[in-house]
């Protein structure tokens, strides 16, 4: 921001760019799940936490499968309030798609995999 | 199968030439508010400032569709909006794009719940070319969803499965997003 006014100042130009490098903006945006860290048990109230469902879960005694919405996700932050340790709100707003269901990440867990 | 995946890459090459030989150098947007909170709407106005200046970049906001190439809707569509919404796409002169801004437009947001005012989005009436999520997604956002659109930048995010192991291991298969 600083170095935007000394530069505008300078040459008269405010007119930003599109970042170049990795871009970020300074309002915090969408979850972002580290899969890592996510266990199987907070699934659930993921999904119980979120207010305009954009987690949502599906619990079976097979699999449990935790789906993130970009396209309902009003940035609220709850999911990363203490639910779990794998959500931590981002700065990422490069988000745009042509097809709506570019922005599901689906996370799954199998029973087959238990104990491996 | 290899052959046709050549047709669809030829296909893909020609329609985003097209599209940079129509919408290339200038672009102008109507914009239509189907029951927005007006925060998206504050964040559009904000492109039009000298700060982030789309106006450099060939793109304009219009008041007529009569002389609009793309419709930009914010809000979930609600029930009095419909007609409007659907008489200003039909209004527009071919070809056009539409583009939804906000996850209100994309999917009714936080009023996709059954509600008198029945908003859920853009998808059932009109023809969604480009989804800009966020809520509201900041002015960065809307211009790479625009530019998306006018196929002058790539789509970044790509949604997809990720197999878990049950015990905090992680396996990605495929997909994910990359941010």
């Amino acid at each position: 921001m600083r170095a935007w006014m000394l530069r505008g100042l300078r040459t008269g130009i405010v007119a930003t760019k599109y970042p170049r490098t990795r871009p970020d903006t300074a309002s915090r945006t969408v979850p972002r799940i580290d899969p890592t860290l996510l266990q199987r048990a907070d699934c659930v109230r993921l999904a119980e936490v979120c207010p305009t469902a954009a987690l949502s879960c599906l619990a079976e005694p097979a699999e449990t499968k935790l789906v993130l919405d970009y396209g309902k996700c009003i940035c609220c932050g709850l999911c990363a309030e203490g639910v779990s340790a794998a959500v931590t709100m981002s700065h990422d707003f490069e988000l745009a798609a042509h097809d709506r269901r570019d922005l599901r990440t689906e996370y799954v867990f199998r029973e087959a995999d238990r104990g491996q | 199968m290899d052959s046709e995946q050549r047709v669809a890459d030829a296909m893909g090459r020609r329609l985003s030439e097209r599209i940079r030989n129509l919408f290339g150098r200038s672009l102008h947007i109507r914009h239509v508010d189907a029951g927005s909170c007006n925060g998206c709407e504050l964040e559009l106005h904000t492109l039009m400032n000298p700060y982030y200046d789309i106006h450099r970049l060939g793109i304009f906001i219009t008041t007529s569709p009569r002389h609009a190439d793309m419709l930009l809707v914010t809000g979930p569509v609600t029930r009095n909006m419909q007609p409007a919404l659907l008489t200003t796409y039909q209004a527009m002169p071919s070809p056009k794009l539409v583009v939804a801004a906000g996850v209100c437009a994309c999917t009714g947001g936080l009023y996709n719940v059954h509600t008198y005012a029945a908003a859920t989005g853009l998808e059932p009436f009109l023809p969604v070319d480009v989804v800009i999520p966020g809520c509201p997604p900041s002015p960065l956002a809307l211009i790479q969803g625009i530019m998306l659109a006018l196929d002058r930048v790539d789509q970044k995010v790509k949604g997809g499965t990720i197999e878990l192991r049950a015990s905090n291991g992680s396996r990605p298969i495929r997909g994910g997003h990359d941010g």
